[in-house]
């Protein structure tokens, strides 16, 4: 596995990780009925925080086991892998977009027949605090499938 | 319309055996290149840009058709 490879790896499992861990006080927190955005702010900054050190320490130590690749500069392939990435997270970000416009409008039509079912009602309200997470949750799919592809791509030719 | 993909082939791994035992690294290094792309090439898993392949065939010595080729799989 080349440095590239490792490299994109290593920043999609970071990824996984910050993501499980924020949305899963996300929806523990909408199960509960006890939205508190300061809590999840400062749970969001200090993930933040955590993924650029691990970042940072990740790619000193994928580096340092191969430390002539690290200072390899990009090339031709490596840019166009990197475009078709960042295609595949576009188009992911575009559903997601897309999902998130369809849900607002959903609960303008049956908003209120949830109404009854207040455990499910949280889920598809549309609080700032869903709506923000959804987008949210759909930016780090776009990630997720950009690094994926790309990974793909580095796997399986260009 | 043909339906399967056209192939565009090498000589890389041949003509570097030819040269000297010339490696991936040393051609990756003469046309500004990573070695991994130079393995992706060699194994057919990207298609370099006409520049690209213009700087490996003048490492080489040779024309651009001496080093690649153009496999269509509809061609009987």
């Amino acid at each position: 596995m080349s440095f590239k490879e490792k490299s994109i790896l290593g920043t999609l499992l970071l990824v996984l990780w910050v993501a499980a861990a924020y949305f899963t006080k996300v929806v523990a927190m909408l199960a509960a009925g006890d939205v508190d955005f300061v809590a999840l702010g400062k749970l969001a900054v200090g993930l933040i925080i955590f993924f650029i050190l691990v970042e940072i320490a990740l790619h000193a130590v994928i580096a340092a086991g191969s430390p002539k690749e690290a200072l390899e500069i990009e090339d031709e392939r490596d840019r166009l892998i990197e475009l078709k990435g960042e295609r595949m997270g576009g188009l992911l970000l575009g559903i997601g977009v897309a999902f998130t416009i369809g849900h607002i409008a959903m609960h303008g039509v049956f908003g209120d027949r949830t109404s009854s079912y207040p455990e499910i009602a949280r889920f598809f309200d549309n609080s700032p605090f869903v709506t923000a997470n959804l987008l949210l949750f759909w930016l780090t799919v776009s990630e997720v499938g950009k690094y994926v592809s790309q990974l793909l791509y580095y796997r399986r030719g260009v | 319309m043909g339906k399967g993909k056209p192939r565009i082939t090498n000589r890389i791994r041949q003509l570097r055996l030819e040269s000297n035992q010339m490696t991936q690294q040393g051609l990756a290094e003469q046309v500004g290149v990573t070695r991994q792309t130079v393995i992706a090439i060699e194994n057919d898993r990207y298609s370099p840009s006409l520049e690209v392949a213009f700087r490996i065939a003048r490492v080489f010595g040779v024309g651009l058709e001496d080093v690649f080729g153009y496999a269509d799989s509809n061609a009987e």
